[in-house]
């Protein structure tokens, strides 16, 4: 199938269509570093997320916003995925918390089966951290130290302007395109 | 050209690991508060086991930096003039060169 005719798939809610999504945009997004963690703490299912990007696409023509000039559908589709898991907290919304329903245990706290060591988790962000910020000093060593010095140090464009004698725009510019390219960067070193 | 008063930014260089992780290194370099184009900025560097590199030339920034007792010093000016080079070396007699890169901590 060619992209036109794998979007006037999904556009028309056709089964072949909606299976490369479940392939290309679901699966991808629910094994993703970003996404597992907090769609298993939200108790989001694949499933779940499935039937929420159909509504929004074909109940609530979302589809239509998609400008079919040969972007990336899949991309697209998992900026509205990824939306789906990040806005899930009901704490965020002062709802009441899944977890405060959970069975306590003798001291009051929540009882649930570990599933993951955060500990290695938190390792292997470290270190894919790492690895898309040496792809970032490799293609422009100025996008790293940019990026690094409003992050980590917690810089403003002016302090940083006034460093490297570069206008605050242009700090700006250097700075969104750095964090542009650390997610491609991330995605990238995601695939399998 | 001048870095934000009050505030000391220690950036750290590690060396990118070959493929038996041989010949590690790493060096921090501190840009003071308030550090003008004259300014000299201090190199820590150290080789295996935190071990600082008794003698040794450190390539970075364009520029090239003599290592002594684990130190060495470069002007702010001439860090910022390089900041678009990617290449770090660090050069130790007995030692291949050994490439490396900045890192976000």
């Amino acid at each position: 199938m060619t992209a036109t005719e794998i979007y006037e798939a999904v556009k028309a809610g056709v089964d072949a269509g909606w299976k490369l999504v479940w392939e290309n945009v679901i699966v991808p997004e629910v094994n993703s570093l970003r996404s597992s963690e907090l769609a298993r703490k939200y108790c989001i299912t694949d499933g779940d997320l499935m039937g929420m990007l159909y509504e929004d696409m074909i109940g609530n023509r979302k589809i239509d916003l998609f400008r079919n000039d040969g972007g990336n559908l899949w991309g697209w589709m998992r900026q509205y995925v990824r939306g789906y898991v990040t806005r899930a907290n009901p704490n965020a919304h002062g709802e009441f918390s899944l977890e405060g329903t959970a069975e306590q245990n003798e001291h009051g706290e929540p009882m649930a089966i570990p599933t993951d060591d955060l500990g290695v988790i938190r390792n292997e962000v470290w270190d894919m951290t790492h690895r898309c910020f040496k792809d970032l000093w490799n293609d422009d060593p100025r996008k790293a130290y940019v990026l690094l010095l409003k992050t980590r140090f917690h810089l403003s464009s002016a302090e940083v302007s006034e460093m490297f004698d570069i206008t605050e725009a242009n700090v700006d510019q250097i700075f969104s395109r750095s964090v542009k390219q650390m997610r491609e960067n991330w995605v990238k070193h995601e695939k399998p | 050209m001048k870095s934000p008063e009050n505030k000391t930014i220690p950036l750290l260089f590690w060396s990118v690991p070959g493929t038996h992780a041989e010949h590690l290194w790493k060096v921090r370099v501190t840009i003071p508060p308030s550090a003008t184009a004259e300014t000299p900025l201090v190199l820590a560097a150290e080789g295996e086991n935190s071990v600082p590199i008794a003698k040794g030339s450190f390539e970075f920034m364009g520029a090239r930096v003599k290592i002594v007792n684990g130190k060495g010093h470069l002007a702010f000016g001439d860090f910022v003039k390089g900041i678009h080079e990617t290449g770090v070396w660090m050069m130790r007699p007995g030692h291949p060169p050994v490439p490396g890169a900045l890192t976000f901590g």
